[in-house]
This record gives structure tokens, C-alpha cells and sequence, in this order.
């Protein structure tokens, strides 16, 4: 017939039948184009419309980063003063697990309370407004090229702020395959636990070039995503991705109370989790490190665990430290920027970043946070892949293939930043 | 001259001011020179320059629609506008960090164009705000 698939004839005759209904059956005093018609002239607009969208998003990562760092730097600052305190306890044992290890480890994630409520609140707004269905609407051609379905970017923008709900997310997705493979890419997303890593790794070897070093990360991910779609679609799944169809909502004014609700929604999922696991994580880092008591880190039980890892990562420049920060990320990934501060000693992620800035290159330091964004998903997804795919052996595949990946880029960066003279 | 044409010349030079401050900031990230108030910034660079192009075309629709420029000066303005207010949050968010960790800070230093433009795109994203609304 036309060449569209089923799928996309039975709205789109819908639509016109709706269309000479409501021509023969609503009398318009007006023919004059909305508000929002106007706008999607602009966002939807052939040319401008992605950059205008990734503009956007840089506003937003602007806003995440830079006019959240006050929030950081008084908690920081509290838990600092707690440590303090907690340190003066006689017991010897008892002040290093009060001070280093449950304040340190509190302050160190809960540092990172002000840029993810910052980015939520700034994503609350893009959707709120109306704005983000476009966003979904501009990708869909791009997604289409890449064998994914147009609605699995809304998956992928919700795993920028965790990747469990967006997995999740995926029920919406009618096609098994479009499912499963945006399930199967959904961890490279970059969500919010990864954010800390980026904060303090760029912010310790990437000087005025942190922002869009982090920036990057995002980029990054959305990359490697795609392309391993289209890989899944031709060498996996084949056949062609289900049509988007979505009508799109007329835009508004942002209401303060939807945003801080939508910033609340989402951003009390790490208090949560910092809460449990996160501090669970922190608890027995502290105890690996430090026990056998007296021995110092190097020769603690976490220093043996990765001097055993190290010859593995060694050709990308990571040490036993980094080693062990990544073995434990595998908990949480906020769990990575803890382990650093324990192994270090210091606690403060100020500290980290001023060691990490005189221990670790750019390039390494840009590898880390590279291997970070794609290595193991966190436990937590891990689950949630096994229960959304049905399979163990598509969860297992989905962690062997990230491990491969986030090796084979970590060693390009460093391969290709060697030749560039990065090194 | 109608209104609507001195409107549309005015985002014009306002769209090249933009598009060439995006220019040079993305410029100077590999050039070893220094600008006043125009700071080494890739995707600042690129995302100002975003904002100057859409409003270059806008003021190229409002010489032929009024609605449809008005929609390309509410997004441009409006998105310049957004960029300058938020380097001005960041200088305030900076002021107010140094003051909690105790060191001096220079907003001078912060400065930029963009928020010297500011008042310039926030009346086009007014006009064009305007102009929908009264359409």
C-alpha cells in the first residue's frame, strides 16, 4: 500500500476520520494558531530543533553543578565538624568507626544531595512545561535510525536520574524486542550515582574543563547506547522497531508544587539510599580498610583485594586504589566516591579530589570516570533486569557485555589520548 | 519602518551578537588569547550560538509572519535569557560558597557577556511573548 507499517496506518486513519468529523461537526470562531503551535515551529524545527534541545540540557548540567555547590560544600562542612567531634572519643576503634567511618561515609554521599535535587528540579521543570514529550518526539527519527523505538528515549531520560525506574519504564514498550533491547542498553544511561564519581574525578584532573568533562560522560553514554542498539537490533533481534506514535500535550506554565514534587519524587530515592545501602556499603568499606587494626590501608583486607584486581586494571592506569573503589561500586555507584575517601584516609571530597589531582593524569583520571559510567550495573538494577527480562541469561549477558565495554573504551581513551599526547 | 520590521532588524543585530560571542567562546578553547567577559567555554559557546542563530531566524520569519517570528524570538530570547539568569545564580551560588568555606571570591572574574546581553533578550522573548498572546 503506502509502505507504513500496520501499526502507523490504524492512528493515522483514525486521525483523519477525526479530522473531518470535527471539520463538519465544530464551528471554530477563529482559525488563529495557538501558543504552543507557535513553539513547536521552533522546537521541532528541522534544524534547530536538537540543538535547541541540547542547549537545553547544558542549562541544565550548568544548573546541577555550579549553583548547587553552596548545598555541597555546607554539608560537607557539617559532617566535617561532626567527624571532629566524633574522632574524640577515647576508644581509639570506636572513634575511627564514628568518624571515618559513619560520618565520613554519610558526608561523603550525602554531599551530593544538592546536585541531584538541582537536576531533578531542573528535569521537573523541562516536563512540567511540556517540553520533554517534544524532546522525546525530536529523538524519535534519531532513535528509529538506531533500531530503537521513539518511546524507549523516555526510558533513556529517566535513566539519566536512576536506571531502575527506567527499566521499569519499559513495560510501556509494546514490542518485546524494542523492549528488551532498550532494556539491555537502559544501564548505559548515565544516572545520578554516577554524577559523584564525575564531580570529584573531574573536578580533581580536568580544572575548568570539569563541567563538560561531566558533560561528556552524559554524551558519552548516550553514544555507546545507541550504537549498541543498532549492534543488538542486526545481530540479535533484527527486524525493523515499532512506529511512535504519542500525542503531544500543549505547553505550560511550570507549577512550583508539580516540580518540587517531581524533584521530591525522585531525588528521595538516594536519601533512601544513602540511608541503607549506602551506608551499609560505607560500613564495611570501613571495616576492610581499617581491620587488621593497625596494619594501614595498604595492608588492610581491602588493600589485598585490590592488589589482587590491579594487574587487570593496570594497563588503563588505575591502581589497587581505584581497583578496589570500582569492586565496590558494584554495591551502588556512589559507593566508588566513598571507597576513594576511606582508602585515601581523608574525609572530606575535597581531599579526595587534591590527591586524586597529584596520583592520577587527566587521561586516567577522564578513563576512571569513563569505566565508571559503563562497568556493572548496581545491584539494585541487576535485579531489576532479571525480573523485567524473565531470563538470567539475558541479565548475565547484560553485566558481561558492560564489563567488556567499559574495558575496551577505557583502554581506547587511554590508547587514543596516548597518541594525542595526553598522556 | 513598521514596528514589526524595526523589531526584526533589532533581533537580528541581537541574534549576531549572540552567534558571535558563542563563536569566540568555543574560539578561545583552542585559541591562547584572552577576551574580556568572554570566557573559554565549549558547550556555553555552543549553546549561545544556538540561541543567536534562532534568533537570526526569527527575525528573518516576523519580516514575513508575525506569529511564526514571534515563536523564534520567545524561544531564542527566552533560552539567552535563561543562560544569562543562570550565570548570575552561579555567581550568587559562588559568592555564597566561598563565604561557607571561608575564601575570597572575585565575581568580577565570573562576568560574562551573556549577562551583559541580558536585558536585550529578555525584551525579545517579551515581544514575542506578547505577540502570541495578543494573537
Amino acid at each position: 500500500m503506502s509502505g507504513k507499517s500496520f501499526e502507523a496506518l490504524i492512528p493515522e486513519r483514525r486521525y483523519e476520520v477525526a479530522s473531518k468529523i470535527t471539520q463538519r461537526v465544530v464551528k471554530k470562531r477563529e482559525t488563529r494558531p495557538s501558543i504552543s503551535d507557535a513553539l513547536d515551529q521552533v522546537f521541532l524545527h528541522k534544524w534547530l530543533g536538537l540543538p535547541i534541545f541540547f542547549a537545553m540540557l547544558w542549562a541544565a548540567f550548568r544548573w546541577t553543578f555550579d549553583a548547587s555547590a553552596p548545598v555541597s560544600d555546607a554539608i560537607d562542612a557539617f559532617f566535617s565538624w561532626l567527624g571532629e567531634i566524633a574522632a574524640t572519643v577515647p576508644n581509639e576503634v570506636l572513634a575511627s568507626f564514628l568518624s571515618d567511618g559513619l560520618c565520613g561515609g554519610l558526608g561523603f554521599v550525602l554531599v551530593f544531595v544538592g546536585p541531584i535535587f538541582f537536576l531533578f528540579f531542573a528535569l521537573g521543570l523541562l516536563e512540567d512545561s511540556g517540553y520533554l514529550a517534544r524532546a522525546a518526539f525530536l529523538m524519535d527519527r534519531l532513535m528509529h535510525r538506531f533500531g530503537m523505538h521513539g518511546r524507549s528515549f523516555i526510558c533513556m531520560l529517566m535513566g539519566f536520574g536512576c536506571n531502575l525506574p527506567a527499566i521499569m519504564s519499559t513495560r510501556t514498550i509494546a514490542d518485546e524486542k524494542d523492549r528488551l533491547t532498550t532494556i539491555l542498553v537502559n544501564p548505559l544511561m548515565s544516572c545520578s550515582a554516577r554524577l559523584p564519581v564525575y564531580v570529584v574525578v573531574a573536578g580533581a584532573v580536568m580544572g575548568q574543563y570539569a563541567s563538560a568533562a561531566v558533560f561528556s560522560m552524559y554524551v558519552l553514554g548516550l553514544a555507546l547506547a545507541l550504537m549498541m542498539a543498532l549492534l543488538f537490533r542486526r545481530v540479535l533481534f533484527g527486524g525493523e522497531p515499532s512506529p511512535f506514535i504519542m500525542e503531544l500535550p500543549p505547553y505550560s506554565k511550570p507549577l512550583m508544587r508539580n516540580v518540587f514534587i517531581y524533584m521530591w519524587e525522585r531525588g528521595v530515592v538516594f536519601l533512601k539510599k544513602a540511608a541503607t545501602i549506602l551506608l551499609a556499603g560505607a560500613l564495611i568499606l570501613w571495616f576492610l580498610s581499617t581491620f587488621p587494626w593497625g596494619a594501614g590501608v595498604e595492608n588492610s583486607y581491602a588493600g589485598l583485594l585490590g592488589h589482587a584486581i590491579e594487574p587487570l586494571l593496570r594497563p588503563l592506569g588505575f591502581d589497587w586504589r581505584l581497583a578496589v573503589a570500582l569492586f565496590f561500586g558494584f554495591m551502588a555507584k556512589e559507593v566508588v566516591v566513598e571507597a576513594l575517601g576511606i582508602l585515601y584516609g581523608v574525609e572530606e571530597e575535597e581531599a579526595v579530589s587534591a590527591i586524586l589531582a597529584n596520583s592520577i593524569t587527566p587521561l586516567t583520571g577522564y578513563a576512571f570516570m569513563a569505566f565508571t559510567l559503563i562497568y556493572i550495573p548496581c545491584l539494585a538494577t541487576i535485579g531489576i533486569i532479571r525480573s523485567e527480562t524473565g531470563s538470567w541469561r539475558w541479565t548475565l549477558f547484560s553485566v558481561a557485555y558492560l564489563l567488556a565495554l567499559a574495558y575496551i573504551v577505557s583502554a581506547l581513551i587511554v590508547a587514543l589520548g596516548h597518541l594525542l599526547g595526553f598522556g | 519602518m513598521g514596528k514589526t520590521r524595526l523589531v526584526a532588524s533589532f533581533a537580528a543585530a541581537v541574534g549576531v551578537l549572540y552567534v558571535l560571542v558563542g563563536v569566540l567562546e568555543v574560539v578561545l578553547c583552542v585559541a591562547t588569547m584572552d577576551i574580556p567577559l568572554v570566557p573559554q567555554d565549549l558547550f556555553g559557546g555552543f549553546s549561545i550560538a544556538v540561541a543567536g542563530s534562532t534568533l537570526l531566524v526569527g527575525a528573518k520569519k516576523l519580516k514575513k509572519t508575525l506569529w511564526e517570528g514571534a515563536g523564534f524570538l520567545l524561544v531564542g530570547g527566552g533560552l539567552a535569557t535563561a543562560f544569562g539568569v543562570l550565570y548570575l545564580l552561579i555567581i550568587g551560588a559562588s559568592a555564597l560558597d566561598a563565604l561557607i568555606v571561608g575564601e575570597a571570591y572575585e565575581a568580577l572574574a565570573d562576568l560574562r557577556a551573556e549577562i551583559a546581553l541580558l536585558p536585550l533578550s529578555a525584551s525579545l522573548a517579551y515581544y514575542g511573548y506578547r505577540a502570541l498572546s495578543s494573537s
